[in-house]
C-alpha cells in the first residue's frame, strides 16, 4: 500500500512537473534590412536575454543554435526562410522559433518578430513594432518585444523607461486596514495618503480605481488584499516597482499608524514607518500627508509641520482668511503679495528685480551728485579765471560734466520708472493672481494606471480646470 | 500701444529726476569774452555783482579786458556815495612792478581816479588781461546801485597814443 502511494505520488509529481514545463524556444538573428549586421546581431542578443528574463520560455542558446548551423553548412543569418527555421528547430529539438527582421523605412525603424510552431509550422503569434529615433531607442523596444512575444505584457519598467520616465519609481497602495475606525475613514485615509505621496513628485502612483479594478478581476476586494503575498501579486500585475500597504488602529484615544513599502520583485521591505497620534480622527489626516512624505525618506514640508502644529482647522481657516486685498497691500513691499499667495519663485523674483533697479537708481543719484560737485567746483574755478585761456578750459570742462550729467539723469529716470513699473505690477499681479488654494497636496497630472480595456499599463495625464 | 504709452508716460512723470544747470546758466564772468555783451578792448569790474549786506564790505577790481600793447590806464568810475563809501584802493596788476606809477584821487564824493602806468624794464608792454586796481566799498545804505566808468577813461600804448576803449562793464550792488 505504502509501495503504491509513493508511486502514485512520483506519478503525480511527474504530471505536474511535466505540465509546469516551459516551452523550449530558439531565436535565430534577425534579419536586417538598411542596418548593419553588428546591429542586428547586438539586438537580436538583446531580445534573446530579455526573453530569459521573462521565465515564460527555455530559450536554448545561442551557442547550440550556431553549432547546428555549422553542422549543416550554413550561416545564421543566411538561415531566413520559415523551412530552413523549422528544420533547424528540429534538429535543436525545440518547441517553437522565433525569427524577425529590422528594417529603416525613412527615418523610422520596423520590427517584426514571429513565433511559430517547429512541429506544425504553424505561426503562433506575430508582434510589431516602430521606432523613429537613434538606433540604441531600438534596444528598449526589443526588450519590451521579448515579452511581448512570448505572450506577456512588458513590465512597467520598460514602458517607463520607453516614455522617458526612468527616475521615478511606480507605487502602488492598498487600502489601509482600519481597526477601530470605520472602513470609509480608512478609504479616505489611504487617499490622502495616495495624494500626499504623489504630491512629492517623486513616485508614479497607480491610481484606487484601477488597483479595485485589478483586484476584482482576481475575485477580491479592495480590503481583502491584506497579506505581503497578495500585495506582490497585484503589485505584479499592475507592473509597479513598490507597494504600500498598512494598518490604521484605535486604541482608546490613541490612533496608531504603521505602514509599509515593500519592493515587488523581491519581496524585501524598503520602509516602515509608524506613529500614534491622539485627538480627533480629522487630525489623522494630517499625520497620513506627513506619513506620505517620509515613507519615501524625504523631509517634511514645512505647510504639513504648520498644519501639524496649529491643527487642521485653524491652518484652513487661516488659509481661508487670504484675500486679494492682502495681497495687494503686502505688494507694498515688492515680492510680499507673491509670497503670501504662495508663489514664492515670482515674489523672490519681484523682489530681486525691484532692489537692483532702485540700486541702479541710487548709484545713478549718486553719479549724478558727484558730478554736481564738481560742476560746482568747476564753477568756482571759471568765477575766478581773470585769462581768457583759463576760462576757456574750465568752460570746456564744465560742459563735459554737463554731458555726463545729462547720462546720469536720463539712467536715472530710466531706472527708478522701470522701478516704479515693476512695484506697480507687482501690485496689480498679487492682486489678480490673489491666493492660491495651497496644491502642495494635490498629486501630479501624471498618472500611471493599469488599464483593463488594454490589459496594460498606462500612463495619463489629467488636466484639471 | 496708445495705453501702453500713457503708462510709460506716467512712469517717467513719477520717476526720480534732477534739475541740471547748464553751463550756459553757469557762465557769469565779466571776463569771459564768449559771454560778454561788450567788445574789447574793455574796461570792467570784476566781479561785476554784489550783494553785500548793511554796513558790510566788498570787493571788486577794475580789469583792463583784452588790451593789446597796454602800457598805462587812466580810470575814471561813478559810485553811488549816498549807498556807497570807498574803503581803500590800491594797485592792480599793471602797476606791480619794481618801479609802480599808481595814483588814486577820491577827492571828488561818488567819483574815483586812478592812474596806473607800467613801468618795467623787461617788457615794454601788456598784451592780456591785466587788474588796474582793487576797491573795496562798504554798503552804508540799502537798494541797488551802479559802478559806471566815465568817458575820460584811457588806455595808452608805450609811446603815450591811446587805445580804444570799445566797451565798458557795469558793476552792480545791490546792498541788503
Amino acid at each position: 500500500m505504502m509501495m503504491k502511494n509513493i508511486l502514485a505520488f512520483f506519478i503525480l509529481y511527474s504530471l505536474i512537473i511535466g505540465q509546469n514545463q516551459p516551452i523550449t524556444v530558439a531565436v535565430l538573428d534577425f534579419e536586417g534590412q538598411g542596418i548593419s549586421v553588428q546591429e542586428v546581431k547586438t539586438l537580436t542578443e538583446r531580445i534573446r536575454s530579455e526573453i530569459g528574463n521573462t521565465n515564460a520560455v527555455r530559450l536554448i542558446e545561442r551557442k547550440a543554435v550556431d553549432k547546428i548551423m555549422a553542422e549543416q553548412g550554413l550561416q545564421q543569418s543566411g538561415c531566413t526562410s520559415d523551412e530552413c527555421a523549422s528544420e533547424v528547430g528540429k534538429l535543436l529539438g525545440v518547441q517553437f522559433m522565433i525569427s524577425g527582421s529590422i528594417g529603416l523605412v525613412g527615418d523610422t525603424y520596423t520590427i517584426d518578430t514571429k513565433m511559430f510552431s517547429v512541429e506544425s509550422g504553424e505561426t503562433v503569434r506575430t508582434k510589431s513594432a516602430s521606432y523613429a529615433g537613434e538606433v540604441s531607442g531600438l534596444i528598449t523596444e526589443m526588450e519590451i518585444l521579448a515579452w511581448e512575444i512570448v505572450g506577456l505584457d512588458a513590465p512597467g519598467r520598460l514602458r517607463l523607461k520607453r516614455s522617458g520616465e526612468t527616475d521615478k519609481s511606480t507605487v502602488a497602495v492598498l487600502d489601509f486596514e482600519g481597526r477601530g475606525i470605520s472602513i470609509q475613514e480608512a478609504k479616505t485615509l489611504t487617499d490622502r495618503f495616495t495624494s500626499s505621496m504623489s504630491s512629492t513628485k517623486r513616485v508614479i502612483m497607480v491610481e484606487r480605481g484601477v488597483m479595485a479594478e485589478v483586484l476584482e478581476n482576481q475575485g477580491l476586494e479592495m480590503g481583502e488584499c491584506t497579506s505581503d503575498e497578495c500585495a506582490a501579486e497585484v503589485g505584479a500585475m499592475l507592473g509597479v516597482q513598490f507597494m504600500v500597504s498598512g494598518a490604521i488602529g484605535k486604541l482608546g484615544d490613541t490612533y496608531t499608524i504603521d505602514i509599509k513599502m515593500f519592493s515587488v520583485a523581491t519581496g524585501a521591505a524598503e520602509n516602515m514607518q509608524s506613529t500614534s497620534y491622539q485627538g480627533k480622527v480629522d487630525g489623522l489626516i494630517t499625520e497620513i500627508e506627513i506619513l506620505g512624505w517620509t515613507i519615501l525618506g524625504l523631509n517634511t514640508p514645512k505647510k504639513l509641520i504648520q498644519k501639524r502644529r496649529m491643527g487642521t482647522s485653524a491652518y484652513l481657516a487661516q488659509q481661508k482668511e487670504k484675500t486679494k486685498v492682502g495681497a495687494a497691500l503686502r505688494s507694498v513691499v515688492p515680492g510680499l503679495g507673491q509670497l503670501y499667495n504662495g508663489d514664492k519663485m515670482l515674489g523672490y523674483s519681484f523682489m530681486g528685480v525691484d532692489v537692483l533697479l532702485w540700486a541702479l537708481t541710487m548709484s545713478s543719484q549718486s553719479t549724478f551728485n558727484d558730478l554736481q560737485a564738481d560742476q560746482d567746483a568747476v564753477t568756482a574755478l571759471y568765477n575766478a579765471a581773470t585769462q581768457q585761456t583759463e576760462i576757456d578750459d574750465y568752460i570746456n570742462q564744465l560742459k563735459t560734466i554737463e554731458t555726463d550729467l545729462q547720462k546720469a539723469n536720463d539712467q536715472l529716470v530710466m531706472f527708478s520708472a522701470a522701478a516704479i513699473g515693476v512695484w506697480a505690477a507687482n501690485i496689480v499681479h498679487a492682486y489678480i493672481t490673489g491666493p492660491s488654494p495651497g496644491n502642495a497636496l494635490s498629486s501630479g497630472p501624471l498618472k500611471l494606471a493599469y488599464d483593463p480595456a488594454i490589459q496594460n499599463t498606462s500612463i495619463q495625464w489629467t488636466i484639471e480646470f | 500701444m496708445k495705453r501702453f504709452s500713457s503708462i510709460l508716460i506716467v512712469f517717467v512723470f513719477l520717476s526720480c529726476g534732477n534739475e541740471i544747470t547748464t553751463t550756459e546758466e553757469l557762465r557769469n564772468n565779466p571776463l569771459d569774452a564768449e559771454q560778454a555783451t561788450y567788445e574789447t578792448p574793455a574796461l570792467v569790474f570784476f566781479p561785476s555783482e554784489f550783494t553785500p549786506a548793511l554796513g558790510g564790505a566788498f570787493q571788486t577790481e577794475v580789469f583792463a579786458m583784452g588790451p593789446e600793447n597796454l602800457r598805462g590806464a587812466n580810470v575814471v568810475f561813478q559810485y553811488d556815495q549816498n549807498k556807497l563809501s570807498i574803503l581803500n584802493v590800491t594797485a592792480g596788476g599793471l602797476s606791480a612792478g619794481s618801479n609802480p606809477l599808481f595814483f588814486v584821487d577820491t577827492d571828488t564824493p561818488g567819483i574815483v581816479e586812478i592812474v596806473s602806468v607800467y613801468l618795467n624794464a623787461d617788457s615794454t608792454s601788456i598784451n592780456q588781461n591785466i587788474s588796474i586796481a582793487q576797491i573795496s566799498f562798504t554798503a552804508t545804505s540799502t537798494g541797488q546801485s551802479t559802478l559806471d566808468f566815465q568817458s575820460e577813461c584811457e588806455m595808452l600804448d608805450p609811446d603815450g597814443n591811446s587805445i580804444e576803449i570799445k566797451g565798458f562793464g557795469q558793476g552792480v550792488v545791490d546792498a541788503q
